[in-house]
């Protein structure tokens, strides 16, 4: 992102003009919220044309499971439309119209067994290698690009731990909000007008400490060498850029926050409530996505020694999937997986019902599905299973790529970059829209 | 002569590639060198990723010194260009050329730039910078920051530390964070003796329709003769062990626990007084834990009643259980609990109370309250001071932090001259986390923002709270200044401490510093000396083996059940692995071990459990202590510590490849090359049709693989005669072939079967050896290799860089002052801290 030189005009949100309605009333869900927007974004959207911002809203919604899925009860055998549906796609029958499963597919040159989970949305080569630098995830790309549009420019949420799938342009990793609670807040409880104020008065407050450590850090640059500089380089860039970052929130923080007829939810501790937990994140992503509070959200679904809470499992994920060919804890891992299915079936489910004035949400809504291991047992990270729902694309087939010679999943990241209204040919390591992948 | 031709040849070669203009057109040699190389590595056919056309000389673009650096290897071994392209003898003169270059090029960095670029503070060393500053050795707020990246082995390697405007955003939160937990506007917090006495107040049996405890009413725990007997370690979410109270205040507290080990004869009538307390036939241990999460403190059960006692910090409000480290799962399937009104005979442990007391509170306000505010006064606040409310306070650690209003208060620090008060407080504060004497300039920048909250009527501390944010925003804090040349006094003594203590200088160090003292050798090396000697040092201690001996991941995986039944749960047995390696690592700091106990040694570091594991006699109790190794033991160094095979393993299945890259890489330090994108993955498989050395034949078969694999394999075949936890083993375990074996966990019968041999054998460089101390004694054989690994990974974690072509002759360096010394652990870390590389930039 590069800066202009007028320093005024960046500080100062106010002086700008912009092409985007004022107020856009967005119905759906019990959902009745006035679209605000601020005058300081448009200039700064570049890749965006006004016309394709006053288009339809296209959302992106990114989930990754991170031990693995079972190849054998997700990918069908026929290519195209009309393949018979594994027990995986079967759980999700009644949306197998709106979503592409793919097979072939995997990220060149992301290998490393579970440090590929770091890379599902950037495709940076070798995460378990020393000195790997990660890239620029998928939503932070989109992000930098038509974040401006909504409250929050993306949401990164994690299932369990801190992590997450978002890793910003200097690679890295955004932490991932995990508490049900306080996402709901920052979504959607207004303050009191004190509350409002009083944090203005932080906001406020934090710019004019960035301000100074910034003044500080360019006093500091010309007094180190050229090696040093770059660091400090950065290290000013960011605190700019979190400057810019407070003037936004501050701007919105005036506005009020979208009302709606949900409950806050509550928070899940139990480890062992993967499924719940993800429930409620799907929730929370259906209001976000309906509010508009957001169009880019991503979802890690960390996994690990601890044992799901569902029938039948005796055992923690992690340690199923080094199952060994043992049939019981093959059947394990399958009843956990089904579970997940069932969850993601629910959301594409919600997500339709949502309607909008265009047609229901799912429609503009690009859910992303995998995992980043093709076989959690061997730890390899070749053959991916995914799958893509909604969002304006013509479903409804498996799109069969050579098992052997995997293509690369980045291109549908390219794929998905567009269907944004971003207008890119390459990303990461794709450098074309995905073969037989059709806009709807 | 020949060798002079070439390298002026090659020159012309080198710069001919990047500028992409080949003078190269009638020459020979130059010829023959394109036909070497290019032809596999342009931009058709990049392989190992490597592009020559792309690869600038080292004079134009120093960028490019780690990729020249890998060329230079592979040539130097022989390993490139393949087919014998090019003579020995030119590729040797190849090599050479190339190196003077290298050398030239990186000491012209070094001298100019520097090894170490701003390197920044990880999120450890951030955690414990706050630790030290504010006094608070409990603080916890590094899970607020993103995670660091890693390179060398190490997580703080300054050229891989990119910076983002999530820090920034997470240095504000974590600096709140800890604002507010130094601050403590409050009064003292009121210390409290809670004691539970098991068989009246705790949830540890069952209760009768008239809450009443019923005597034997449950299978897990049972009232007998006062005491509560406990029959079963925890592990679910319906645990009878849970204690009823939490203490909601942080600090440090005092457990005292009245208990004994014991032994159960219960006939099975259900009636409490026909059960028999007996002496305990095994030595008990028992914990306080924190539910799912970590160990107060294992102490030893005494087999007569007694009351043990020991102080722990809580963080607030945590969830506490009692835990019997000895006693069996209960959440075991099967059914494994003994029913109340069956007979039962068995180990148990017997608790009478249980005492908790704190927090436990020395002075207050606490040290970190002054100093932020020195003496000034705290009082309570109220609407006629003209100064705006102040902000409410904080409970809770890191994100989990929440408002919170202190009783009577609100309160707040009075200055009544705030620009004096804020500037003598700031230069203090500054002074302390920046790591050296700050200018007047500086502190004017900071207070600015403090009198500007003044000027707003906010109070005292809320204005201070925005000057000490900036504070421990600013890259001053943050990174570390070093200028190119020899490092001045206080950044040496940052280097020093960041070293030892993995954390800021204390006021000793910097007076060094400022008397300019610690430039001469003798006062470094007391300095070192001092600081190993300070409890501090074990951060060192398990900072760095965690991370080179992969420590960190202990907890990735569990042992299977089916296979492995007897570790089911046993954290303690897991606690005690990782106490081992870090008390092996301290014991080699202590004793100027060398890089031989890397390898082999004839003690080893134990306690009772770790002892059982690896079947060493007459080891009682959990403290770990130095336990001599019987002759002819497999045990001894690093390489047969438990947790070392524990990490190693995926706890089902163990791979000599997996292990033997693993011994190549960190013991050694010849990691091999990363496979190949088409090598694939062998399935584990536990069905005992194969074993892994089965399934890894074709390696030896196919001479594309063999040539990696020769290297890679064999010392995972010797440690293969250890399982997936570290105990030893004969044969491989199976759920399917093989033959049934029944065995007593604890006291619940388990089956496993018994498949095909092990076969610990292989051959290394052309040497045969038949089990892991036959390997042993042909890794000894080249001990200097193995001290030369020790050494570039201390080095590389002393300084933040990892080892560049010129720091090789430093490395060798390293080894010569500690040869005589068998490269003594303390002798490698004081030889590391008297480089140039340590002092210099």
């Amino acid at each position: 992102m590069t800066w202009p030189a007028d320093k005024d005009t960046t500080m100062n949100p106010l002086n700008r003009t912009s092409n985007l309605p004022r107020r856009t009333l967005l119905k759906g869900l019990g959902v009745a919220l006035a679209l605000p927007f601020l005058d300081c974004m448009a200039p700064r959207l570049g890749a965006v044309e006004p016309s394709s911002a006053l288009a339809l809203p296209r959302r992106m919604f990114c989930i990754e499971t991170n031990q693995g899925i079972l190849p054998q009860h997700f990918f069908p055998e026929q290519p195209g439309r009309g393949y018979q549906p594994t027990p995986y796609l079967k759980i999700l029958g009644d949306h197998l119209a709106d979503l592409t499963v793919f097979s072939g597919v995997s990220l060149p040159e992301v290998d490393g067994g579970h440090h590929a989970e770091l890379c599902f949305l950037t495709g940076a080569g070798h995460p378990g290698r020393g000195g790997f630098r990660n890239t620029i995830s998928l939503d932070q790309f989109a992000a930098e690009r038509i974040g401006l549009l909504t409250r929050f420019s993306s949401l990164s949420w994690c299932v369990d731990n801190n992590n997450s799938l978002s890793f910003t342009g200097a690679g890295v990793m955004i932490p991932g909000e995990n508490k049900q609670s306080r996402i709901f807040k920052r979504l959607f409880i207004q303050g009191t007008p004190d509350e409002v104020e009083a944090q203005v008065g932080r906001l406020r407050e934090e710019r004019s400490i960035l301000d100074q450590v910034g003044e500080r850090t360019k006093q500091l640059n010309g007094e180190v060498g050229s090696a040093d500089r770059d660091k400090l380089d950065q290290y000013f860039t960011s605190l700019r850029e979190l400057e810019r970052r407070l003037v936004v929130a501050e701007e919105w923080e005036r506005r009020p926050k979208p009302k709606i007829d949900a409950k806050m939810p509550a928070d899940i501790n139990d480890r062992a409530a993967v499924i719940e937990r993800t429930r409620s994140m799907f929730d929370l992503a259906r209001l976000a996505f309906a509010s508009d509070s957001t169009r880019l959200i991503t979802l890690y679904i960390n996994q690990d020694f601890v044992r799901p809470n569902i029938a039948g499992v005796t055992d923690g994920t992690h340690q199923l999937t080094h199952h060994g060919n043992q049939p019981e804890k093959l059947a394990m891992l399958k009843l956990i997986e089904d579970a997940q299915f069932r969850e993601l079936a629910g959301l594409l489910t919600a997500l339709k019902a949502a309607k909008e004035p265009h047609g229901s949400l799912l429609d503009t809504t690009m859910v992303l599905y995998g995992t980043n291991m093709g076989s959690a047992n061997a730890h390899s990270n070749d053959n991916l299973p995914v799958l893509l729902a909604g969002g304006g694309f013509k479903h409804g087939s498996h799109l069969a790529f050579d098992r052997k010679k995997n293509y690369p999943l980045t291109n549908l990241y390219v794929s998905m970059l567009q269907r944004l209204g971003i207008e890119t040919s390459q990303f990461s390591s794709g450098v074309a829209t995905m073969h037989g992948l059709e806009l709807a | 002569m020949v060798a002079a031709t070439i390298i002026i040849r090659i020159g012309i070669v080198l710069s001919a590639w990047a500028a992409a203009q080949c003078a190269a057109g009638d020459d020979l040699i130059a010829k023959r060198i394109d036909n070497s190389c290019v032809e596999c590595h342009d931009a058709d056919v990049h392989k190992a990723g490597l592009r020559l056309d792309q690869l600038k000389p080292l004079a134009q673009d120093p960028a490019g010194l780690p990729m020249w650096t890998r060329i230079h290897d592979r040539v130097e071994a022989g390993e490139m260009p393949p087919k014998k392209k090019l003579g020995a003898e030119e590729a040797r003169a190849f090599a050479e050329a190339l190196a003077k270059e290298l050398m030239a090029t990186d000491r012209e960095r070094q001298r100019t730039a520097g090894r170490v670029a701003a390197r920044r503070l990880n999120r450890v060393e951030y955690e414990n910078s706050l630790r030290d500053l504010f006094d608070l050795p409990t603080l916890e707020v590094k899970d607020i920051l993103p995670p660091d990246p890693s390179s060398g082995g190490f997580d703080n390697v300054a050229n891989v530390q990119d910076v983002s405007y999530v820090h920034i955003a997470r240095y504000l939160e974590a600096a709140d964070s800890a604002l507010d937990a130094a601050m403590a506007l409050r009064p003292k917090p009121v210390s409290k003796v809670d004691r539970q006495v098991f068989i009246e107040n705790g949830r540890f049996f069952e209760e009768d329709d008239h809450h009443k405890p019923k005597p034997g009413g449950r299978s897990e725990s049972r009232v007998v003769h006062e005491w509560m007997a406990l029959l079963r370690q925890p592990n679910s979410a319906q645990s009878p062990w849970d204690l009823h109270d939490r203490m909601d205040e942080p600090g440090l507290y005092r457990f005292r626990i009245r208990c004994k080990g014991i032994a159960i004869d219960s006939p099975g009538t259900g009636d409490a007084n026909d059960d028999k307390l007996l002496p305990p036939t095994v030595n008990h241990v028992a914990s306080v834990q924190v539910k799912d999460g970590r160990f107060l403190h294992f102490f030893d059960v005494p087999a007569v009643a007694a009351v043990v006692e020991f102080t722990a910090p809580l963080l607030g409000n945590e969830h506490l259980v009692f835990y019997c480290a000895t006693l069996d799962d209960r959440g075991q399937p099967g059914g494994s609990s003994p029913p109340a009104k069956v007979p039962y005979k068995g180990p148990g442990i017997a608790v009478e109370w249980m005492e908790m007391e704190g927090p436990l509170i020395e002075q207050w306000p606490p040290e970190s309250h002054r100093r932020l505010f020195g003496d000034l006064p705290l009082v309570k606040w109220t609407k006629e001071s003209g100064l705006r409310e102040p902000e409410p306070s904080t409970i809770g650690t890191g994100l989990e932090r929440r408002p919170w209003h202190p009783p009577g208060g609100p309160y707040m620090v009075e200055s009544k001259h705030p620009a004096e008060d804020s500037e003598r407080l700031l230069r203090a504060f500054m002074e302390r986390a920046y790591r050296r004497p700050v200018e007047a300039g500086e502190v004017r920048r900071m207070q600015a923002l403090a009198m500007e909250g003044v000027a707003q009527k906010r109070c005292f501390q809320d204005a201070m709270r925005i000057a000490y944010k900036a504070v421990l925003t600013s890259p001053d804090f943050l990174f570390f200044r070093e200028a190119p040349g020899r490092l001045d006094g206080y950044a040496l003594a940052s280097r020093l401490s960041y070293f030892l203590w993995r954390s800021m200088p204390d006021d000793g160090l910097l007076a060094e510093a400022k008397s300019g003292a610690l430039g001469r050798t003798e006062v470094l090396r007391s300095e070192v000396e001092r600081m190993l000697n300070d409890p501090k040092a074990g951060r060192l201690v398990a900072d760095f083996t965690s991370q080179w001996l992969d420590q960190c991941n202990i907890f990735a995986t569990v042992p299977d059940r089916p296979l492995y039944p007897e570790y089911f749960c046993d954290n303690y047995l897991i606690d005690s692995m990782l106490g081992e390696t870090t008390a092996y690592f301290s014991e080699m700091l202590k004793g100027d071990l060398g890089a031989r106990q890397v390898i082999s040694s004839d003690f080893a570091m134990l306690n009772e459990r770790l002892a059982q594991l690896y079947g060493i006699k007459g080891v009682t109790g959990c403290a770990i202590r130095k336990v001599p190794l019987p002759a002819g033991s497999d045990r001894g160094g690093f390489l047969t510590q438990a947790s070392i095979l524990k990490v190693t393993a995926n706890g089902l299945t163990t791979s000599p490849v997996k292990r033997g890259a693993w011994v190549l890489d960190h013991l050694l330090g010849t990691p091999p090359p990363p496979p190949p994108p088409d090598a694939g993955a062998i399935e584990p498989d536990t069905r005992g049709a194969t074993t892994i050395r089965e399934q890894l034949s074709k390696h030896r078969a196919n001479p594309v693989c063999a040539t990696c694999h020769a290297m890679i394999d064999p010392p995972g075949f010797a440690l293969e005669a250890f399982d997936v936890m570290g105990a030893d083993r004969q044969r491989y375990r199976s759920v399917g072939k093989g033959d049934e074996v029944t065995a007593t966990v604890g006291v619940r019968e388990v089956r496993y079967h018994l498949g095909m041999p092990i076969d610990c054998s292989g051959q290394l460089a052309g040497a045969a050896f038949n089990d892991i101390n036959g390997l042993r004694t042909l890794l000894l054989a080249d001990e200097p290799q193995i001290a030369r690994n020790l050494a570039r990974r201390l080095l590389t974690f002393a300084t933040g860089a990892g080892i560049s072509f010129a720091d090789r002759s430093a490395v060798e360096g390293l080894l010569e002052a500690t040869k005589d010394k068998r490269y003594g652990l303390r002798s490698l870390i004081h030889a590391v801290v008297e480089s140039d590389q340590f002092r210099d930039k």
